[in-house]
């Protein structure tokens, strides 16, 4: 979903290419630094729809090293690299590569930097985030700022008074403004702003006086017209004399763009001299049309009497005559997976929601703010019972950021994700894993060695022996490594052959160390629970097994296993304390591509990025692609009603796992995870349950019944100890008497084996299942797993797997509903 | 009766419950034989008083089905309360069966009713200690079903817990209306 970025590159026109007689002036002006306009000889630079920017002079003023680095000077064998370093983060990137190192771990721009004349030229976005800079866009001056946080920039004195008593002049969030529209050597300009945000990619036209506009087809349009384009032009006319147009200024938004091309012809006069009116040629992708907002006008720089005229591009499909501008939030669900982040789901118009979070002190407290966003409801506050956080609440400050504060329980190191599938975001305030210690303690009549895992604060620690080779696993969980990782220390000694660490899923962190030999092992969590000790011994030899046992003795020592045992264990509970380092973070400019647009738009999107166009050059490392449209059928989804009832829940935890996983809580992960992919597909999708709680039997068969739902899906995990070996794989249950439920089950059934390439343990018509007896819809009971299977068990509680559950459960509804499409068909 | 199990050996005394352990009966269906007429271990009885066979029902080690064990009981404890004491038990030592009854679960009462309806009361362990899943609901409540429904008189079988009817055992079976044999659950049914 993600992997869009250079889809669509924006071709520009030659005058927007830098080095031509164009004067920088206007586009350096798009950029101010640290609350003045960027000051560089310079002139910025637009790649695949990304701001290059000289990265001395744009950095600089914000205190950024900007140091380069190794041979790339003037050797020409070796890539050049380039190092930004800002307080603790440090940012490495070669010149023509996406791929960037911060604080040593891989990184990846959206678009190569360029070392020219020994001058480098840097993504803005992807520099700017990953230094923890920040990046806005003022609507209203319409300008990028480049700040630090914490010090807003001076609020530049506007170059007149505003005559508008009560424009907001620099009080509210957006007062920002200032005559911009106009040269300081009195020329009118005309800027052509091409934005991305808040739902919809515009064309924005600025200018300091009245103009009109009309867009008709354009000159020639039709022989050359690419079938994949549409090409219009707008015609712009009552400009002053004089009037130049600006260069496009690409924001920060969310690429690719509709947007193929623009052209400028300036009533066939040179630019420069006296002109009144100019066209635009502008290329688009079919799928998008220009919609023109007429008398929508921003009040762009109403104080200059200037006027803004803006053209607005939806999807054809879009049938409204109204199109949103903003993203509406309806509705927060806050869940807590067994062992895993804070989740929490964010409904409304939009299929994923933008964000930026950053963390205040005293209290401690995560921001997290949703640009382009509006909370439909008032202001609430939330009670949780969580354990790292204590309350929630939900805010509008300005009229397109809603703000979703949460209290800390103890002080951490914040990290905010979404959901790759859900668009849900998770929470996760982790302790920092700083320094592991390996020595031996001298003076004991046998070698033992201690081994000492220090971490910021209190983690929750699990300690456990895998064979084969031997191996001391301990996961530390609301954990994570940051910058270079922890510090090993390791003295020689004949225990432990190996020490490693990594981070195993975002809040987990893994220590394993390679033992010589069975070791009998102790752990000792002192404290505030910040230190892990274990204390290692070799095993004593076992006894020698059958009848006498104390004749032991000549059993050799290989018979021994590795044994844990805790002395002591901390158990979560408030800590207070100070932060270990100050976090401020910013969720990365391109991190959220259809953040706020419409759903319509989103969906057209996603079908082109799994349609395999594209180069790589925008694929983020390891995000997950769902691929809705490799799935068979998956057109048959749309339109249908579908009930998914997440098992148990409430005081009923159903089964529990061997690892400790409640059968509630995976079965509602699934669920939601679920409900998002299919409503994506235009299912109309209903839950029995959205939280933590035990509906009725009648709330669970009701929906299905009074919607009259195409399909019923009841979720459940598996139990069945004791088994030898122990069973893992699918069981799907449906009842005799609902038509079509026999197909149903077999096509799910189908689709998760396949998916998920494990035994089909079972395919059964049982009447006499609750949920299924009282439904009068096609209905199955699906045991995805078995939580009694250690294996299966911590496969079923990661991420990854789920979303291939839900991918397998998509493909079995697909194939259901397209075999009964094609039976009606006939 | 040894017409019926014809393989026995009686070797010693009666074990310590006071029931004899007898063989696993030879069951066999497409795809998987079960060992012949195998003789187990037995601690054999002097045997004085009447005994008779009867078949509980266990789920297998590996599989998901119910398999029979034949089992003698004393005669003169042989009503369908007696022959739950002894499911709760769990299969005899040695079978690659397991026991499908929570720990601590406990026979509370039971009644026969005139239409063949066995209701059997149990202690809330068997809800509280369940380990849930709709498999392992299946086979707890199946064991007990098939085996009483395995006797003549008893047509189906109702479970209340703790005097009270109840919805589920663990979240997926009806429980609210009597249950009568599940011959899919058995091999070879
Ligand atoms: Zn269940």
């Amino acid at each position: 979903m993600i992997s869009l970025v250079t889809l669509l590159l924006l071709v520009y026109p030659a005058w927007a290419a830098p080095g031509t007689a164009n004067p920088a002036a206007a586009e350096q002006e798009i950029l101010w630094v640290a609350g003045a306009p960027l000051k560089s000889v310079h002139p910025v630079r637009v790649t695949s729809g990304y701001l290059l920017v000289p990265a001395v002079d744009t950095f600089a003023p914000l205190g950024v090293e900007v140091i380069p680095q190794g041979a790339g000077q003037d050797n020409p064998g070796q890539t050049a690299r380039l190092e930004l370093r800002r307080g603790e983060q440090r940012l490495v990137v070669g010149a023509g590569q996406l791929d960037a190192e911060l604080n040593g771990k891989p990184y990846r721009l959206h678009v190569a930097p360029v070392r020219e004349a020994g001058v480098w030229f840097v993504p803005l976005a992807g520099v700017a985030s990953a230094l923890g800079l920040q990046l806005t866009w003022d609507d209203q001056a319409g300008r990028l700022l480049l700040e630090a946080p914490g010090q807003p920039a001076a609020v530049q004195p506007a170059s007149r008074p505003s005559p508008l008593p009560g424009a907001g002049h620099g009080g509210a969030a957006q007062g920002k403004r200032s005559g911009q529209q106009s040269d300081q050597a009195g020329v009118a300009r005309l800027q052509v702003l091409l934005l991305q945000e808040a739902g919809l990619a515009s064309l924005r036209l600025v200018a300091p006086v009245q103009f009109e506009v009309r867009v008709v087809p354009a000159k020639g349009a039709g022989e050359k017209e690419k079938p994949a384009t549409t090409r219009v032009d707008i015609e712009i006319e009552g400009l002053q004399p004089g009037t130049k147009v600006a260069i496009p200024a690409i924001l920060p938004g969310q690429w690719p763009s509709p947007f193929v091309s623009l052209s400028v012809q300036t009533d066939g006069t040179a630019a420069g001299t006296s002109e009144q009116k100019a066209r635009l040629g502008v290329e688009l992708d079919s799928r998008f049309r220009l919609i023109t907002r007429t008398g929508v006008a921003e009040q762009v720089g109403t104080a200059e009497a200037g006027v803004a005229y803006r053209v607005d591009l939806v999807p054809q499909p879009v049938q409204e005559e109204k199109v949103s501008l903003l993203a509406r939030l309806d509705r927060l669900v806050w869940q807590r997976e067994v062992g895993g982040s804070a989740r929490l789901t964010l409904a409304g118009s939009a299929p994923r929601y933008s964000f930026r979070y950053q963390l205040v002190k005293n209290p401690s407290r995560l921001l997290i703010d949703l640009p382009g966003t509006v909370w439909t409801g008032k202001e609430t506050v939330l009670d949780l019972a969580d354990p790292d956080f204590t309350r929630l609440t939900i805010s509008q400050p300005q009229p397109d950021q809603a703000r979703i504060t949460l209290d800390l329980r103890h002080p951490g190191y914040p990290s905010v994700r979404q959901d790759d599938v859900t668009g849900d975001l998770l929470m996760d305030i982790l302790r920092v894993v700083e320094e592991i210690n390996l020595r031996t303690l001298s003076g004991q009549p046998v070698e033992q060695v201690q081994v000492t895992i220090q971490s910021s604060g209190p983690v929750e620690a699990r300690a456990y022996v895998l064979p084969t080779p031997e191996r001391l696993v301990v996961d530390l969980s609301g954990a994570a490594l940051v910058g270079a990782g922890a510090k090993i220390s390791e003295q020689a000694n004949s225990l432990v052959n190996r020490v490693r660490v990594a981070q195993f899923n975002p809040r987990t962190v893994r220590v394993v160390l390679e033992l010589a030999r069975p070791l009998e092992v102790k752990v000792n969590q002192v404290g505030d629970g910040s230190r892990v000790e274990l204390f290692l011994s070799p095993s004593p030899p076992a006894p020698a097994p059958g009848s006498g046992a104390q004749a032991g003795g000549s059993q050799p020592a290989t018979a021994a296993t590795t044994t844990v045992t805790w002395l002591q264990r901390w158990q979560a509970q408030e800590v207070q304390g100070e932060l270990p380092f100050k976090a401020v973070a910013t969720a990365a400019v391109g991190d959220s591509l259809f953040a706020g647009w419409s759903e319509t738009l989103a969906q057209i999107l996603s079908a082109v990025s799994v349609s395999g166009q594209g180069g790589g050059e925008g694929a983020h490392p390891g995000a997950t692609e769902v691929s809705l449209s490799k799935i068979a059928g998956i057109k048959a989804l749309a339109g249908r009603t579908i009930v998914i009832d997440p098992g148990h829940g409430g005081d009923d935890p159903g089964t529990i796992g061997v690892n400790g996983a409640r059968e509630k809580d995976l079965a509602l992960a699934i669920s939601l995870r679920l409900a998002a992919v299919l409503r994506q597909s235009g299912a109309r999708v209903i839950l029995t349950r959205e939280t933590d709680v035990k509906p009725e039997w009648e709330e669970r068969t009701a929906p299905a019944n009074l919607n009259q739902a195409d399909a019923l899906l009841s979720i459940h995990l598996n139990s069945s100890p004791g088994r030898v070996p122990e069973p893992r794989g699918v069981e799907v249950y449906y009842h005799s008497q609902r038509p079509g439920a026999d197909q149903l089950a077999q096509a799910v059934l189908r689709g998760l084996t396949t998916v998920l390439k494990v035994p089909a343990r079972r395919l059964e018509a049982w009447d006499d299942l609750r949920v299924l007896k009282g439904s009068t819809v096609p209905g199955v009971l699906v045991e995805v797993g078995y939580l009694t299977n250690p294996e299966e068990a911590e496969k079923l509680v990661t991420p990854e797997y789920q979303e291939l559950i839900v991918e397998g459960l998509v493909t079995g509804l697909s194939q259901y509903f397209a075999s009964r499409q094609s039976k009606a068909g006939q | 009766m040894t017409t019926m199990v014809p393989s026995i050996q009686w070797l010693g005394r009666v074990s310590r419950h006071g029931l004899v352990v007898a063989l696993l009966a030879a069951i066999a269906w497409t795809g998987w034989r079960w060992e012949g007429q195998r003789v187990l271990p037995l601690h054999s009885p002097a045997i004085s008083r009447p005994v008779v066979t009867v078949t509980l029902y266990f789920p297998a080690r590996s599989g998901d089905l119910l398999l029979p064990e034949v089992r003698q009981i004393d005669a003169e404890r042989s009503s369908p309360g007696d022959i739950v004491r002894e499911l709760l038990k769990g299969p005899s030592p040695g079978l690659p069966l397991v026991n499908p009854f929570p720990p601590g679960t406990r026979l509370l009462d039971w009644d026969l009713e005139p239409d063949g309806t066995l209701v059997v009361d149990f202690s809330r362990e068997i809800v509280t200690r369940h380990w849930g899943g709709t498999a392992g609901e299946l086979a707890t409540v199946y064991s007990l079903v098939n085996t009483l429904t395995s006797r003549s008189g008893v047509r189906a079988v109702l479970i209340k817990v703790e005097g009270q009817p109840v919805d589920t055992l663990a979240g997926h079976l009806d429980l609210r209306y009597p249950l009568t044999f599940a011959a899919e659950l058995v091999a070879g049914g």
